[in-house]
């Protein structure tokens, strides 16, 4: 019964661990897409202005 | 004409006569409870959408228990119990409520209905407002979805009946259901219940406890909204389509969940109106009411009385709370990691029960200050509170199962 209380104890670090880790590179994502997005706005931009 | 056994013609009456002592008090226990929750639901104490069809089922099938047989007591709504083949398609063709759990509850399908739903009328855009500090608060609101586990596993329960208990932590229904289904089929009922009778009290409980651990000054910081990016929907799209596909490709198992909340946001971003319109009414109302009403008809006596139930409430309301103090934590760390500048009330939105708890956050600081507008923040939180929860829910269903 002890090590099977143990065993769930154990498992906390790894579940919690995971979670927060995943749920940070789904944030990740979202930080990459608008890194992506602004950068092509700004190079269209960019091209706009030195073509006008 | 023959004399009429008034026994054998009232038959609910005869069969609480005839059943054991505790079963009859339990029958008649749950009537009163079914009543009860309909007259809170149509109050608006607990949640109607699903307390008024829950009351309505348990009061039923606690009262409509007939002679099956000459030995044997039972209802014509639902036999949870049938497996073996034959017996599945007798049932299928006597009990009324059959087709629909065997074909939508015991593959977790009304779950995925519910989840599409959800997904429909959640707005992403929220979530990429600030995605690592909603990130931070939501997985600070799992607390109690992992601390939980633990104590049950203390308290008596396996693994996968701990889990399962814990996930009421993330304060989402249909999480709680699909895990328990998975992991704890046998208790499925008592524990989704008991997710779904705390899930309608959060939005009283929960202003206490923010009331309790955030001081007034505190409770009315005012956020900037003027640095709220401009989304579109390409990027929105985007970013469903590409965290869907990974979460199903790390998460096999939990794969239906994601794909049915995120197909709902992007039908709903590409504005496929038909369909958006059909997911968030039809489907999403209706699968909440077959819901409602199937876990009413669920609790039957003799399948409720299970001496576990006790702990389980207890272990609910416990998962719940530790969440809500972590999801509060989440909200202190931000508020000292932007200077002060960030309002901690939004940290129990990170309790991903959508939109109770971000409205509570709101709430909450407009009655300390009228310009305090924290929803768009608290929004955030809560959707990555609603995909932390999944997360963790596939990671307990991938280790345990």
């Amino acid at each position: 019964m002890e090590n099977y209380f143990l065993g769930s104890i154990k498992l906390l670090p790894v579940v919690y661990g995971v979670t927060a880790g995943i749920s940070f590179m789904v944030a990740g994502i979202i930080k990459g897409l608008f890194a992506a997005v602004s950068f092509r706005t700004a190079r269209s931009r960019a091209e706009n202005e030195s073509e006008g | 004409m023959q004399n009429v056994d008034l026994l054998y013609l009232f038959q609910g009456i005869a069969t609480m006569v005839a059943s054991e002592p505790t079963i009859a008090i339990a029958r008649v226990v749950l009537i009163g409870l079914g009543i009860l929750f309909v007259f809170l639901g149509a109050k608006e104490t607990l949640e109607p959408l699903i307390m008024i069809p829950m009351g309505v089922g348990m009061a039923s099938v606690n009262a409509g228990v007939l002679f099956l047989s000459a030995t044997t007591m039972g209802t014509i709504f639902v036999d949870p119990m049938a497996s073996d083949v034959t017996k599945l398609m007798d049932v299928l063709q006597i009990n009324f409520l059959q087709p629909i759990y065997t074909f939508t509850f015991s593959n977790g399908l009304i779950a995925c209905l519910v989840f599409m739903g959800i997904g429909v009328i959640t707005d992403i855009g929220y979530m990429l407002i600030s995605p690592f500090k909603s990130m931070v608060i939501a997985v600070c609101a799992e607390l109690g979805t992992v601390l939980t586990f633990p104590i049950a596993v203390a308290m008596g329960l396996n693994y996968k009946e701990a889990a399962s208990i814990a996930m009421v932590g993330g304060a989402d229904g249909p999480m709680v259901l699909y895990t328990s289904l998975m992991l704890a089929k046998d208790l499925f009922v008592p524990i989704t219940i008991v997710a779904y009778l705390y899930l309608s009290l959060t939005y009283a409980g929960y202003p206490y406890l923010v009331r309790l651990l955030i001081p007034k000054s505190l409770r009315g910081i005012k956020m900037d909204l003027t640095k709220i990016p401009n989304v579109s929907k390409t990027e929105k799209i985007a970013f469903a389509i590409i965290t869907n596909t990974i979460l199903c490709l790390l998460f096999p198992v939990a794969a239906p969940l994601f794909m049915s909340f995120f197909v709902g946001v992007i039908i709903k971003e590409a504005e496929v109106t038909r369909v958006v319109e059909f997911l968030e009414s039809t489907v999403l109302y209706g699968s909440t009411f077959f819901l409602g009403l199937l876990l009413g008809v669920l609790c039957e006596a003799s399948t409720i009385l299970n001496a576990k139930v006790l702990i389980l409430l207890v272990l609910g309301i416990t998962s719940l709370l530790i969440s809500g103090i972590g999801g509060i934590l989440g909200g202190y760390l931000m508020y000292f990691a932007t200077g002060r500048k960030y309002n901690p009330v939004i940290g129990i939105a990170g309790v991903s029960c959508v939109p109770t708890t971000a409205k509570v956050a709101q709430k909450e600081a407009f009655a300390v200050n009228k310009r305090a507008m924290l929803i768009p923040y608290a929004m955030g939180a809560n959707i990555s509170g609603v995909i932390t929860s999944a997360i963790l829910a596939a990671i307990y269903v991938t280790l345990l199962r």
